[in-house]
């Protein structure tokens, strides 16, 4: 759990310009497209972009993801083909809904690994859930394959699956973004929350981000570089987290010393969940460059 | 790699080129660019552009590069995709290394 | 605050889209031609109102504008890219554009290259040195001090007209490179049409007869969209294509002389034919106009009055008396 999440930021895989831009924002994943900013025409066009820039333009420090396209779509194959070969952290699969669909996909890649000979299990998956069978199996999608490191939720879509109406307050995808949360704590995978998409209003990205947090989640996609500072300092861990975190780790090496079953803090058992929930705070904000000692 | 019909690749956006391709049989490789950067990158560029036309075994093709700054794995990334469009082929993503 | 928009292809057959192109590019004083095939354009995410977009038709690129609030974005750019792909894609990858003369650096870093311009319009397209290669593929080799004639005809179909301007030129110069025009809006094919003046004219040793190529630029697929509506559309096509003449084919061909036959009922024609008696000479090339060839029975021999013949307009005439054997036996074959 070392590599941060908090961040995800697209870069159409036919726009060299931005291709080469986003390397230099703070993100800390970048996702190369092959899908929706893609016109239908240029698919071949930006296979040749990605590979390129995957495989000989790697920017440093980034987790590197290529996004496909849909699972039913004629060109998932040709994408997996190229995605994998290019050697990212991770291929996002966009519309995932049963876990029959990764487990397919999971098949392919190790083919795939074997053929050009990277290390299987290498390529790790991140799924988007878009769609309410997205949601109801959402679990079972992130225990479908131990490739699977993160679920994320595409709004737009989910909603129109639902027949709901997208709005800025977001009431309408309150309860699949804690079914997913579950669901991906279930499979101790991460999970990372819809996007804000109006760029202008700063105030509403804040005051979404803050509740991503407060949810429970990872991070969260943005839809533009200016949003990027905001949420990274929205999902780092506080001063007050970075302490506790620090004093929980104490306690238990200190039970451990002591050869102690049962390590108490501030009078409450410390239970196996919140050892792992300091693990993670402090490694985000070694991550994020926040001195910890 | 025989090309059949004209194809082109890539926008004048900056930072990427446009390659436009024409079938050139029996007459080897004519590259022609443009560029803003032409007096310091013409030649590399040229070079990038031939020599990838070799990886994909393209032998003959009249090419014209408008290059807008585009870094050189970009130029590649054209040139092969505009080459197997002008050669109606699905590339083969077994073949890379 | 950053405008957000996304592209959307246009297709002018709906007619809701038609609409709406139709009246942006009114509003950018541009003309929305009737032959537009396909347009791409960029539009506001929030409103769906176009902001910029760039249409073509066959080979040419043209009626382009982009919003004053989204200039200096490179839009321009992004649309001629969209275009140029499209235009491959559908088969045509000699591309062509008609601008204003200021436009030219704008297109020119898009990779078009300038063919000519007048004070109206500049002609472009997206090769390097068209004209110079086009010139090669015609050119025949002639002594020094040859005196090298040209003309150029739609020859739509070749007539007796046609043959007895031909007879005359060559008459008069040592060779006669004779252009067919190229464009595909004519009642008969490009390829008849050039066969026809190839047989009809087999027995004259010094004329060439060539393809135009896109250099010999006819007034029907001249796009008007950027002109006013009270500019002289026929005049400003008319000096482009005389001073592409004169510029870049002429010298290089070492054409010295160049024979027109006189246009008695056609304002356009006549309209041209007076730009060349003033623009040619002014470049060292002498205009020969001839006066048009009459039947026997005093009718003016036109490719118009032929081709009324073929519909069945003028049952007084025999159409014998208007064309070449050749063309005859073509045209009672094609019935």
């Amino acid at each position: 759990m070392a590599n941060l999440k908090r961040t995800s930021l697209y870069a159409p895989g036919t726009n060299p310009s931005f291709m080469a831009t986003v390397p230099f924002f703070n993100e800390d994943c970048i996702v190369y497209d092959l899908e929706d900013a893609v016109a239908i025409s240029e698919k071949d066009a930006a296979r040749f972009m990605v590979y390129n820039t995957v495989r000989y333009h790697r920017p440093k420090d980034k987790y590197v993801l290529i996004r496909v396209n849909g699972l039913d779509s004629e060109f998932l194959d040709d994408d997996l083909e190229c995605a994998v070969r290019a050697r990212p952290d991770a291929i996002r699969l966009p519309k995932v809904e049963f876990p029959e669909q990764v487990k397919k996909v999971d098949e392919r890649i190790t083919e795939i690994e074997k053929a050009a000979g990277i290390e299987v299990g290498k390529t790790k998956l991140w799924c988007n859930c878009e769609s309410y069978w997205g949601a109801l199996n959402c679990q079972a999608i992130c225990e479908a394959s131990p490739r699977v490191e993160a679920m994320a939720i595409g709004a737009e879509d989910y909603t129109a699956s639902m027949r709901a109406t997208r709005t800025k307050e977001g009431k309408e995808i309150e309860y699949v973004r804690n079914m997913v949360l579950m669901g991906c704590r279930a499979a101790g995978v991460e999970a990372l929350d819809v996007v804000f998409s109006d760029i202008n209003d700063t105030e509403g990205l804040i005051r979404d981000t803050q509740y991503s947090k407060t949810l429970g989640f990872d991070g969260k996609t943005v839809v533009n570089p200016r949003q990027i500072d905001t949420v990274n300092s929205i999902f780092a861990p506080s001063a007050k987290e970075i302490k506790y975190a620090k004093r929980v780790m104490a306690a238990i090496e200190d039970g451990r010393r002591r050869g102690v079953g049962a390590v108490t803090l501030d009078g409450s058992m410390i239970d196996k969940p919140m050892e792992r929930r300091a693990e993670t705070t402090l490694a985000q904000a070694k991550a994020a460059g926040i001195k910890i000692d | 790699m025989e090309l059949k019909k004209p194809a082109v690749a890539g926008t004048v956006e900056s930072c990427d080129c446009q390659v436009s391709i024409f079938p050139n049989p029996g007459q080897g490789l004519d590259v022609s660019v443009e560029s803003n950067v032409k007096a310091i990158f013409g030649d590399s560029i040229i070079e990038s552009t031939k020599d990838e036309l070799a990886k994909h075994g393209v032998k003959d093709a009249i090419v014209q590069i408008n290059d807008k700054g585009a870094f050189d794995w970009i130029i590649r990334a054209r040139v092969a995709c505009a080459a197997y469009r002008a050669a109606e082929q699905k590339f083969n993503w077994k073949e890379v290394e | 605050m950053d405008i957000s928009y996304s592209r959307r292809d246009i297709n002018p057959q709906l007619s809701f889209e038609r609409q709406e192109l139709a009246a942006f590019l009114d509003r950018h004083h541009l003309r929305c031609d009737d032959d537009i095939e396909f347009a791409a354009a960029f539009v506001d995410d929030d409103t769906d109102e176009i902001l910029g977009c760039g249409c073509c038709s066959g080979n040419i690129l043209k009626c382009f504008a982009v919003d004053e609030k989204l200039r200096g974005q490179n839009l321009m750019g992004q649309i001629i890219s969209i275009l140029v792909n499209n235009r491959f894609a559908a088969g045509y990858s000699r591309l062509f554009v008609y601008t204003k003369p200021e436009n030219q650096t704008l297109f020119g870093g898009a990779g078009f290259f300038t063919v000519a311009a007048t004070d109206r319009v500049a002609m472009m397209e997206n090769r390097p040195k068209g004209p110079e290669s086009f010139v090669a593929s015609v050119k025949r080799e002639a002594p020094e001090d040859a005196l090298i004639g040209a003309a150029v005809m739609n020859c739509n179909p070749f007539t007796l007209g046609h043959r007895h301007l031909v007879e005359y030129a060559a008459a008069n110069c040592d060779l006669l490179y004779l252009f067919v025009v190229e464009e595909d809006r004519s009642v008969f094919p490009f390829s008849d049409r050039l066969r026809l003046v190839q047989e009809g004219t087999a027995d004259l040793p010094n004329v060439h007869v060539c393809a135009g190529g896109p250099y010999m630029i006819s007034s029907a697929t001249f796009p008007t969209y950027f002109l006013k509506k009270d500019d002289d559309a026929v005049a400003i096509q008319a000096k482009l294509d005389l001073t592409i003449f004169a510029e870049k084919i002429a010298p290089p061909l070492n054409i010295r002389r160049r024979f027109v036959g006189q246009e008695p009922v056609c304002p356009v024609t006549s309209k041209y034919n007076g730009v060349m008696k003033q623009l040619l000479p002014e470049h060292g090339i002498e205009v020969c106009e001839i006066p048009r060839k009459e039947t026997e029975a005093g009718i003016v021999i036109s490719a118009s009055t032929v081709r009324e013949c073929l519909d069945g307009k003028r049952p007084d005439l025999d159409l014998r008396a208007f064309v070449p054997e050749t063309t005859y036996s073509y045209l009672m074959q094609r019935k």
